[in-house]
């Protein structure tokens, strides 16, 4: 029983990690931007949760809520770098997407190592605000960031489709040059949408820290998130639901194998275990792909004079 | 020496030659900004720059061991470039080098230590075989996912990256004896003699080398590397001149793999030997897949290009060790370093716009121009005291109202007086500016005007022999027709008729030539 209630407080913090991380590449894709460096965004956002914890912290755990904030506008302004390059300068979306991956990283590393002088990792945990006491009990589930994450999911979804600014980043993707066309510049659209994605991933990797010690990487989840946005077919329920089934999956691979009364089997086999979520997702995307439908726009630089 | 000096002139002024500057200047700009912003990091944790680079330097060559395991890094990082370069010449992206490598040359360490019974060069030569094959494998299954079912490439090796690492692992662990304390493998004897002689690091740069050679000649004279340039260059175009595209793709992607195989043997068989504690207790994949990406980047892709640029970085990566310890610093620098390179390179569409010359032109004019200078000083004053004396009279006001009001006119008359600055300076920018383009123009006009006087005197030249080559031949073709020669002389007459127009061919063949070599590469 302890697996099943590990297993479940486990897979929300995770749907709520790989969630976040999956919507930050569809804000910035459904603008037009291919965004590869969700994982560097999440990195980022860790260290900057990092940071705050252990200049901010006086032991309640609602100092959580502003640490939040500060790091989605740290995100936000993070990935500029990756609009300044992609928007102004109209170079490779993939490559500087990579770029900001090993940057980050590397940033991450340096910090962790040479300013602060730690060898394991910061501690980056603010006390939990959940309802369980550890991670064996299925109510350590409900815990603030995982309801700030499905708050956000259903706020994403309704901006998305039901507001003015919502439907002009859509628009921003799918056809830049009508966009143009009825006065709205699509730059800055572009930059808008950046900006909300780095932010969405920022957070992503803030709840990674909360949930685990920062040791300068989040475990490659920002890639797992970029497979299921592709799953999930550039839309937000889809996108749910995949964050939910990768989670689980994750947890089953990453976590499980972890617990003292884990089945031998798991114990002996982790690592083929740890691989289960990647191999599943090549698995899926080899059967949806076909005829995925990314936003037409996506990846290719914004040229006012083409038509 | 007089040609050579036509020679170098005519390089350095064709086209070909002046892309492939501006290549080299992004280049080094992208380097030496990323090697700025990390002084500063140095020097803000407290250290001085200049110290650190020059230990770093000093130690990849301190003594034949290290130098060893330097040019190692050389021959990694070079193949490495290579494996993204093909890639990236083919329109794809291979992040997977590392899982590519790292997988390739676990198997091969397994491989070589429970099943391989030849030992010496040549079970080296088969294991180097058997890893490029798993790497071409690897990487074409990314290539056949892309070319057959469209999951994008990207995706694919990243996904790939982890779930070999993993199984990588898995199958590590099934072979329990071959793992010593539970943290690394043991040894593999197989190049132990290229340690103890220390010969490692020249054959890992020498099959770099052969293999950046080989890769450079495929690309430029062979049809299959033609297809795949064709590919990367324009699909659509390629698709319609009827090229086998996804045959292209998935080739690619395999000849990717092979170097990243071979680089994976010569990671772990050769200067491991064997799968070290940061891979079996961490969760981090080989750092070497992801550099080869700013590499290639950094060397536009040229195989033969990248060789110099990973000189540099294998020195830098090699010398980190030991420097930086020395210095009580983390290596942790270096990482940070290499990500601030590769993002500049990524950027470096914008420095390969950049106009060196002509801004340290508009600078240096600048800087020795009095009338600039005392007007731009006078001006400042100007805004500095009229910001003091505002500013006391907005603190001395104490009504609200009055107060806003003024705020409000100070910064409408602070932002006229800027801009008032602004355009008094710009019509010496203007001015510099114009200096600057008479000047280009002048020394392009002296190119043009010499090369035009040379075109003038060569066809002057073969002009004068060719008429007089005419002349004769009229001459002894109306001497024909006068018919008071005997059969004898006419013959003569016909034969030296058509040796005339022989060299008249040839001169006009001399003519040819010598106007093409003016022309230089410039078409």
């Amino acid at each position: 029983m302890v697996i099943v209630n590990n297993l479940v407080a486990m897979s929300l913090w995770f749907t709520a990690i790989l969630g976040l991380g999956a919507l930050s590449g569809l804000f910035s894709e459904k603008g037009g931007i291919v965004n590869i460096a969700i994982n560097g965004v999440m990195i980022f956002g860790a260290l900057i949760y990092a940071i705050l914890k252990k200049y901010i912290e006086n032991g309640s755990g609602y100092m959580q809520i502003p640490a939040f904030l500060i790091v989605a506008l740290a995100g936000a302004i993070f990935a500029m770098l990756h609009a300044f390059a992609s928007i102004n300068l109209k170079a490779n979306q993939v490559i500087s997407g990579t770029a900001i991956n090993l940057l980050s990283a590397g940033i991450a590393i340096f910090v962790i190592k040479v300013v602060f002088k730690m060898q394991d990792g910061i501690p980056s945990q603010f006390k939990n605000l959940t309802l369980g006491e550890n991670n064996l009990d299925w109510k350590f589930g409900i815990a603030f960031p995982v309801i700030m994450a499905f708050t956000i999911f259903v706020l994403a979804f309704v901006f998305l489709h039901f507001t003015r600014l919502g439907m002009r980043i859509k628009a921003a993707g799918d056809n830049p040059q009508a966009l143009e066309a009825q006065g709205i510049s699509v730059i800055r659209i572009r930059y808008i949408a950046v900006m909300i994605s780095g932010s969405f991933a920022a957070l992503a990797g803030s709840v990674f820290a909360q949930l685990i010690k920062f040791q300068g990487n989040v475990q490659g989840l920002g890639f797992v998130a970029l497979a299921i946005l592709i799953f999930g077919q550039w839309k937000i329920p889809f996108v749910v639901i995949g964050s939910i089934i990768f989670s689980a999956l994750n947890t089953f691979g990453s976590v499980t194998p972890i617990l003292s009364d884990a089945p031998v089997f798991l114990q002996d086999n982790k690592d083929l275990i740890s691989a289960i979520p990647f191999v599943a997702s090549l698995v899926i995307l080899a059967f949806t792909s076909k005829n995925s439908k990314a936003p037409r726009a996506a990846g290719i630089p914004y040229d006012k004079s083409k038509r | 020496m007089n040609r050579v000096l036509d020679f170098s002139k005519s390089w350095m002024q064709s086209n070909s030659t002046k892309t492939s500057i501006s290549k080299i200047k992004a280049t080094i700009i992208a380097i030496s900004l990323g090697f700025a912003l990390a002084s500063f990091t140095i020097l803000g944790i407290g250290h001085n720059p200049g110290e650190v680079f020059k230990s770093i330097f000093k130690s990849a060559f301190v003594n034949d061991q290290v130098t060893q395991s330097t040019l190692t890094f050389v021959g990694l990082l070079t193949l490495s470039g290579i494996a993204n370069a093909i890639a990236f010449k083919t329109g794809l992206f291979n992040i997977g080098v590392s899982g590519q490598m790292f997988f390739s040359g676990v198997l091969m360490i397994i491989f070589g230590y429970n099943f391989l019974t030849i030992s010496g060069p040549a079970g080296i030569f088969i294991l180097m075989i058997m890893g490029m094959i798993v790497g071409g494998l690897v990487a074409g299954l990314s290539g056949f996912l892309k070319a057959k079912l469209n999951v994008h490439e990207v995706v694919s090796t990243i996904l790939l990256n982890w779930a070999l690492f993993f199984i990588g692992k898995w199958i590590l662990w099934k072979f329990p004896e071959m793992i010593e304390y539970g943290s690394a493998t043991k040894q593999l004897d197989l190049a132990k003699w290229m340690h103890t002689n220390l010969t490692f690091g020249y054959l890992a740069i020498g099959i770099a080398i052969v293999a950046a050679l080989f890769i450079a000649l495929i690309f430029r004279f062979t049809t299959l590397g033609y297809n795949l340039r064709m590919t990367g260059l324009s699909p659509e175009g390629s698709r319609a001149a009827g090229l086998k595209i996804k045959r292209n793709i998935i080739l690619s992607m395999m000849l990717s793999g092979f170097v990243a195989g071979i680089l994976g043997v010569i990671s772990f068989v050769i200067k491991d030997r064997q799968v070290s504690s940061e891979y079996i207790t961490g969760t981090n994949l080989p750092s070497i897949g992801f550099e080869g990406i700013a590499i290639a980047l950094l060397a536009f892709n040229n195989p033969i290009a990248i060789i110099p640029v990973s000189l540099f970085f294998g020195i830098f990566e090699s010398g980190a060790i030991f420097g930086l310890s020395d210095l009580g610093i983390d290596r942790a620098i270096s990482d940070l370093i290499i990500g601030l390179i590769m993002y500049f390179a990524a950027i470096s569409v914008l420095f390969q716009r950049f106009k060196v010359t002509k801004m340290l032109y508009i600078y240096i004019k600048r800087f020795f121009d009095n009338e600039y200078s005392s007007i731009s000083d006078k001006n400042t004053v100007k805004i500095n005291d009229f910001k003091n004396t505002q500013k006391k009279k907005i603190q001395e006001e104490s009504d609200e109202e009055k107060k806003s009001i003024l705020i409000k006119k100070y910064k409408q008359e602070l932002k006229s007086m800027k801009i008032d600055k602004k355009q008094a300076l710009s019509k010496f920018t203007d001015k510099y500016l114009n200096d600057y383009m008479n000047l280009t123009t002048k020394y392009n006009e002296f190119y043009k005007v010499e090369k035009y006087n040379k075109y003038q005197s060569i066809l002057s030249k073969h002009k004068i022999n060719i008429i007089n080559l005419k002349k004769e031949v009229k001459n002894l073709q109306s001497r024909l027709s006068g018919s008071n020669l005997s059969e004898k002389q006419k013959e003569n007459a016909k034969n030296k008729i058509i040796q005339l127009k022989l060299e008249i061919k040839k001169n006009k063949t001399e003519r040819a030539e010598e106007l093409n070599s003016l022309a230089g590469g410039e078409r």
